[in-house]
């Protein structure tokens, strides 16, 4: 090996990188390692994308019934009265069909952030190759910026995709652009959503992956996180009959969320309040749910500085 | 030569752990090895040289720099760490690659520094390989390829020969040797005393986060003075031989084996006593057929020091 090889290696003439930037090739590697295993990112992207086109199709025929435009055998032209009043009713319901494939494929994606994001620092610290990025002029926040990145992409991914996909057929769908003139507030509410969702999971999962050394005790603990939270929240919604037990979970601050972000007409905890909006009252100041979210992310974060700054501490 | 690291009172502890004890050594250029049984603060202490951790007190240059989070040090050092840390589902290349690129290369010539660092240590066939495919040794080369991408003075590895099967450790002190010629400064660490042995006479030996000693084995040999140094002597007559050498300087004990062949003879004077051998056995014509000092390896000089 050495003695065949007497190659000197010259020192490099050109100018190094200083750019803060420099940490996105952790994150192109990160990526890269993540889907070099297909057979996990089949299994957690098929559902969605399969709901997704499922969905598409949904939302395509309902426009396309009102429109008259589906074949004789699915009933024919509608009378041209009926056909503006469906319209303003189909526009409301796809919007909130949108709202709600959103939330209930948001549960899914937690599956995603787990599987992707147990190992990403768990693993770094079982392997040590945290050794290898300290020793090259890597910061501890690029260190930080590049693992949430990578997990934020793949949760982004797997949430904002399939709406934007929905909203896009939508938009097509819809007669004179119609969804996009009438509703088209749903794709700005998806994509703040979305951002929301997938960077409050995405600290909090990898917070959670901090605290472990192997990315399957991690993933045992973000599912623990997530069950003991969410289960816990519904029997005592159940049990006590008072959605207000939803505030124990980050997911049902998710849903009161969306609830407002979306301006949801139909919601599964509804009938208790009233005012504007009675129908779909969930029980509590949506303030209280933006508070709850964001306290959960501060503290992932806090969790997150100290583990990292603790990796220098491993022996 | 140039000053390569000085530590003074360098410490560093892990909450109520004691990783390194007030440690001031200077070490010039070249090759050294750092010795010491597992726990003795040898990773503690290239982990501070590679500018990983901070000192908890004290203070440590390396190459006239303070390397912690120095990117000018970081572009002038390549750590091989002791831990796997490679990322099983790329390639040799990839993983390569991208390190040189945290480093600040650009795409291209990152990925040629890394092919070419491969290729020295002997992967070029593998290096389209998962590295989760790769043999112990092979990770091994990996991560010195990853440390010496970038065209470092100074190389840092803490156990590269950990594991490994003699060809394996063979070719991997042969490319340490070979660095160490074209000028490379190397600090490698160890708890198996030979594997430093073929590397460098020069060593820091550690214990329980103290330098117990600093500089090549023989001098600190010849430091123990408390300890007599032994002499092994094989002969066809060792009654004989016994009987002349009690009376060279410094002797102060002889042995004889049962069969009568073995002599073993302890003195304070070591080298009078090899000086004055050769005549006093063969006027004795006992006929010597072997000499060895078996304290003064590196085993027995740690021994002495930790006992």
């Amino acid at each position: 090996m050495a003695s065949t090889n007497t190659e000197i290696y010259r020192p490099y003439r050109g100018t190094l990188s200083t750019s803060g930037t420099r940490f996105l090739a952790l994150v192109r590697s990160g990526v890269s390692a993540a889907v070099k295993n297909k057979l996990p990112l089949v299994v957690l992207f098929a559902p969605p994308a399969i709901a997704t086109v499922i969905f598409s199709f949904v939302v395509y025929a309902r426009f396309s019934l009102e429109a008259g435009a589906m074949p004789s055998a699915l009933g024919g032209p509608s009378p041209a009265g009926a056909i503006a009043a469906g319209f303003a009713r189909t526009l409301i319901q796809v919007r909130d069909q949108i709202a709600l494939f959103h939330v209930s494929m948001s549960y899914f994606t937690l599956l995603v952030i787990a599987w992707f994001g147990a190992g990403l620092i768990a693993e770094d610290r079982r392997a040590g190759a945290h050794l290898l990025y300290f020793s090259r002029p890597l910061t501890r926040s690029g260190y930080l910026a590049a693992k949430f990145l990578t997990l934020f992409l793949f949760a982004l991914i797997a949430v904002l995709a399939p709406s934007l996909v929905i909203c896009t057929v939508a938009t097509f769908a819809s007669p004179e652009w119609s969804f996009l003139k009438e509703e088209g507030r749903v794709v700005p509410a998806s994509i703040v959503y979305a951002f929301l969702w997938a960077s409050v999971w995405s600290s909090v999962m990898l917070a959670i992956s901090s605290l472990f050394s192997s990315r399957t005790f991690a993933l045992v603990g973000s599912f623990a996180f997530f069950a003991v939270s969410g289960a816990v929240s519904v029997l005592l919604v159940v049990l006590q009959r008072d959605p207000r037990f939803l505030m124990l979970s980050l997911q049902g601050h998710f849903q009161r969320i969306a609830v407002w972000i979306f301006d949801l007409r139909r919601f599964g905890h509804a009938s208790r309040g009233s005012g504007d909006h009675p129908a779909f009252e969930v029980g509590w100041d949506v303030r209280w749910s933006f508070l709850a979210v964001a306290a959960v992310a501060g503290i992932a974060w806090i969790i997150l500085i100290a583990r990292v700054r603790r990796l220098e501490g491993s022996t | 030569m140039s000053t390569l690291l000085v530590a003074r009172d360098l410490s560093r502890w892990y909450g109520p752990v004691v990783g390194l004890v007030d440690v001031s050594l200077s070490l010039e250029g070249g090759i050294h090895g750092l010795l010491g049984p597992n726990g003795a603060g040898k990773s503690t202490f290239l982990k501070l040289v590679a500018g990983e951790i901070r000192p908890s007190r004290g203070s440590i240059e390396v190459l006239g720099l303070d390397p912690f989070a120095n990117r000018e040090h970081f572009a002038h050092s390549g750590f091989s760490p002791q831990q796997d840390a490679l990322y099983g589902e790329m390639s040799g290349l990839a993983f390569v690659t991208f390190l040189v690129r945290l480093s600040g290369f650009p795409r291209r010539e990152a990925r040629a520094r890394a092919a070419r660092a491969l290729d020295r240590v002997g992967l070029t066939a593998a290096m389209n390989r998962r590295t989760r495919e790769y043999s112990r040794g092979m990770r091994q080369r990996v991560k010195i390829a990853q440390a010496i991408a970038h065209g470092p003075r100074l190389l840092v590895a803490d156990e590269p020969l950990a594991g490994l099967d003699p060809v394996a450790r063979r070719e991997i002190a042969d490319l340490v040797l070979e660095l160490v010629r074209e000028g490379v400064h190397v600090l490698v660490s160890s708890h198996v005393l030979h594997e430093i042995e073929a590397l460098t006479s020069d060593v820091v030996l550690l214990h329980r986060g103290r330098v117990l000693a600093q500089g090549r084995v023989s001098e600190i040999r010849a430091l123990l003075s408390r300890h007599p140094r032994k002499v092994e002597l094989r002969a066809r007559d060792g009654r004989r031989l016994a009987r002349a050498v009690l009376e060279l300087p410094g002797v102060l004990g002889l042995r004889i084996s049962g069969d009568g062949t073995a002599v073993g003879v302890d003195t304070s004077d070591l080298e009078g006593f090899l000086t004055a051998l050769p005549a006093a056995a063969a006027a004795a014509q006992a006929g010597i057929s072997s000499l060895e000092t078996p304290d003064a390896s590196l085993e027995a000089v740690f021994d002495y020091l930790v006992e």
